[in-house]
């Protein structure tokens, strides 16, 4: 359903995405199970505060959320990995490099950006940087001055 | 002429699917073990409602579900090993804001695949750790 409205939102975003490559896809991907884990989240902790979601990581919030897992992984250069948590960490309020204490964490000091902001700069932009500047231009986070840093983490090292 | 109809949507139905794929990252099942060589039984709680006895030559192990290219290590964010009927062992914690200064190496490398960890891939996605009875000599004396 993500890629369905993201589709009607800017079709020409998907003009070939498959032969367009790695970034495109990423976007795409990264953008989509940004929805899916924030709305069921958000849907499941209306219906109960302390819910645990199946494949959480850990007790407390946040680990206890669906797809928690996500906020344990190594970034590795060139991994072509799509399903980046880049939606998520601009949300949240969790920089694994300092929770989990480990180096080898993406360093994720953005917060407080809404699902309707993230999405407002996706529209029409055709890769990470122009999603990272309409990000920053676009909206008021006090955070905006890591924004650079997390995009870095995820989007620019991800496809070589 | 109905026959033929129903054929006809049934194979369609069956060569094409449903049009639905899933679109998401592969799901894996990693599995940790950790071995007790220690020659005393150990005491394991890996989060407050799993504690295991573990006798020696035997393991504790635990399994999660997780997406291809997973990072953590355990299945939950804290471990105790206690040497029964004593005060002493470890407790370590995946979390940096739980830690207490009490695990046998820094916290983190217990709870991550990643580079630094204590686990070793003996299998694909299986990562063992074999406790050592050196691991008895430094023990901590736990809080209660």
């Amino acid at each position: 359903m993500a890629h369905a409205s993201h589709y009607r939102m800017d079709r020409d975003f998907f003009i070939n995405i498959r032969a367009a490559g790695c970034t495109l896809q990423t976007m795409a991907e990264s953008w989509a199970i940004g929805v899916e884990t924030e709305v069921t989240n958000n849907r499941y902790r209306e219906l109960n505060s302390n819910y645990r979601a199946t494949g959480s990581i850990g007790n407390n919030f946040p680990l206890n959320l669906y797809k928690s897992d996500k906020q344990n992984r190594e970034i590795k250069h060139g991994s072509n990995y799509e399903y980046t948590p880049i939606v998520i960490d601009l949300i949240d309020d969790f920089n694994q490099r300092v929770e989990f204490n480990n180096p080898a964490r993406p360093v994720d000091r953005v917060k407080g950006y809404t699902l309707k902001q993230i999405q407002s700069s996706l529209h029409g932009t055709r890769g990470p940087h122009s999603w990272k500047q309409r990000l920053k231009s676009q909206h008021n986070n006090p955070t905006e001055g890591y924004v650079d840093e997390l995009f870095n983490e995820y989007m620019y090292d991800n496809c070589r | 002429m109905k026959k033929c109809i129903a054929f006809y949507i049934i194979f369609i139905l069956y060569s094409c699917g449903s049009g639905l794929e899933y679109d998401g990252p592969d799901s894996r099942t990693y599995t940790y073990i950790l071995r007790n060589n220690t020659n005393v039984q150990l005491l394991i709680k890996s989060d407050q409602e799993f504690t295991e006895l573990v006798q020696d030559g035997g393991k504790f192990q635990c399994e999660i579900v997780a997406e291809d290219g997973y990072g953590g290590a355990l299945c939950s964010l804290e471990l105790e090993i206690r040497i029964p009927n004593s005060n002493r062992g470890y407790r370590c914690f995946g979390l940096a804001s739980d830690i207490e200064g009490l695990c046998f190496v820094e916290d983190f490398r217990v709870f991550t695949i990643s580079e630094g960890t204590i686990f070793t891939e003996i299998n694909t996605r299986t990562y063992e750790y074999v406790l050592t009875p050196d691991l008895l000599d430094n023990a901590f004396e736990l809080p209660e």
